[in-house]
């Protein structure tokens, strides 16, 4: 059940800059004060943001602590083939971000519908690997490998320019084609 | 690691437990303690505490136990053991590398939808269903040294395990079995065909056929074998008229072939004439 619950935390940062990029762009979210409760004036617009972004970066780094409690190392894999995923993510992330930032500016409910329909898709497709931009500023680089059973699995690893056949060891489990690397 | 192989022999194999946490909870399940171990007969009936061992070469450890090992190497493409597949499970392996232990699991083993009562220190008992597990008693049924030999007790238990392995437990075919009863050595009766000859005397014909240092067809081996039969007519292996070993039914034919294979001894102690069940070739090690 803890794995359970994680991966759909691991979903959520990952999706949740979808959401950041919502939020920052509008004045209000419909049934959500902006005012946070009276935390934060309405007008201040940089301490709503920079709160967001504290946030947003906040929930990347805690779900990575929660990964790493929850999914223990054990697995090893010999990695024929490497590639790096950011080419394929990254363009997949600008055009969500496009898209919140097209819904952001739409004043009715149909915004957060949309935005609730887009997780439930991404939750599908991030069941392969992932890809959370915020851990790349922890030194975090995501690699698609193939290892010599010829299988294709994710692996996300501080290790950069990974390339050629490789051994690894101690890796967790995320799922049958996440790989996690401290 | 702790790994499960599927049934069938492209069955997948699949991890139980790989992580220190899970694994220190089967630290009982280690290498057995090995006493006396002896090699390979099947004629040959093991004593309480031996083990079996067979000695693998290298063409043998590739096929018999390299598809374990491999598995530890990159375990990620590797499924988890799940309810789903619990029913299929055939064997459990613990890979302690080089070392492997063994456990075959039947399905006396598994335990599906059944309920047990549990005892506490106080209060009353409780009754809990288990609906899917193995009983695991943590006993090896097989061991791979890490170098050449693989320990077991039981063959018939471990065979389906490794692929390859009936080479030791070697029945001879049909023609090997013509080509024996055709031998200038022996004089036939129609009636003893390869058809009814039984497992045992067909185990008994491989391994004389395997065995370089018995020539049927040597005129010096003959000369060996005729001497024996004098020295030994206690064991009754007659010969007919042309001077070649008589063979009229499947009695008489053990009896030839317990001659064949040295069964027939003199005790060097006792200077009896005696007759074994069984019988290993000594080596310089034998005696280590």
């Amino acid at each position: 059940m803890n794995e359970i619950i994680v991966r759909l935390l691991l979903s959520l940062s990952s999706y949740s800059g979808v959401i950041y990029f919502f939020v920052i762009n509008r004045q209000d979210i419909p049934y959500i004060s902006m005012r946070l409760f009276g935390v934060v004036n309405q007008d201040t617009f940089w301490a709503r943001n920079f709160i967001y972004t504290v946030l947003f970066v906040l929930l990347a780094y805690l779900t990575l602590l929660v990964t790493k409690k929850v999914f223990r190392a054990g697995d090893s894999l010999i990695v024929s083939e490497v590639r790096p995923i950011e080419s394929v993510a990254v363009p997949t992330y600008i055009g969500l971000f496009v898209i919140a930032l097209g819904i952001s500016n739409s004043g009715d409910a149909s915004a957060v519908l949309v935005l609730v329909a887009l997780f439930l898709l991404w939750t599908r497709l991030e069941k392969i690997f992932y890809f959370n931009p915020i851990w790349l500023f922890f030194g975090y680089r995501f690699y698609e490998v193939k290892s010599k059973d010829g299988n294709v699995y994710t692996l996300v690893t501080k290790k950069d320019k990974l390339k050629g056949s490789s051994k690894f060891a101690n890796l967790r489990r995320i799922n049958d084609y996440t790989f996690l690397e401290d | 690691m702790f790994l499960a192989k599927l049934k069938g022999k492209t069955g997948q194999h699949q991890i139980l437990m790989n992580d220190n946490n899970e694994l220190n909870s089967i630290n009982f399940y280690k290498a057995p303690n090995i006493i006396e171990a002896v090699l390979y007969d099947p004629e040959r009936k093991r004593q309480q505490n031996e083990w079996y061992y067979v000695e693998l070469t290298d063409d043998q450890k590739q096929e018999m136990i390299s598809p374990y090992l491999s598995k530890a190497e990159s375990s990620a493409d590797l499924n988890r053991s799940t309810k789903d597949d619990y029913q299929n499970i055939e064997s459990v392996y613990r890979i302690l590398d080089p070392d492997i232990i063994f456990t075959r699991i039947t399905d006396g083993y598994k335990i599906e939808n059944k309920m047990f009562l549990n005892f506490h220190d106080t209060g009353h008992a409780t009754l809990e269903t288990q609906k899917c597990a193995i009983a695991f008693n943590g006993v090896p049924d097989a061991y791979f040294d890490g170098d050449r030999r693989l320990y077991f007790r039981d063959f018939s238990k471990i065979r389906v395990l490794f692929d390859g392995i009936e080479v030791f437990f070697r029945e001879a075919t049909r023609s090997e079995k013509e080509a024996f009863l055709k031998k200038d050595l022996f004089d036939v009766d129609q009636n003893l065909t390869p058809d009814i000859i039984g497992q045992r005397a067909s185990l008994q014909i491989a391994a004389i056929l395997n065995d370089n240092s018995i020539n049927l067809d040597d005129q010096e081996s003959h000369e060996k074998i005729f001497s024996s039969i004098d020295k030994y007519p206690e064991a009754s292996v007659v010969l007919s008229d042309l001077g070649k070993i008589y063979i009229r039914d499947n009695k008489e034919l053990t009896r030839v072939l317990n001659l064949l294979s040295s069964r027939y001894y003199t005790s060097d102690i006792t200077g009896k004439k005696m007759e074994s069940y069984g019988s290993v070739t000594l080596s310089e090690e034998s005696g280590s």
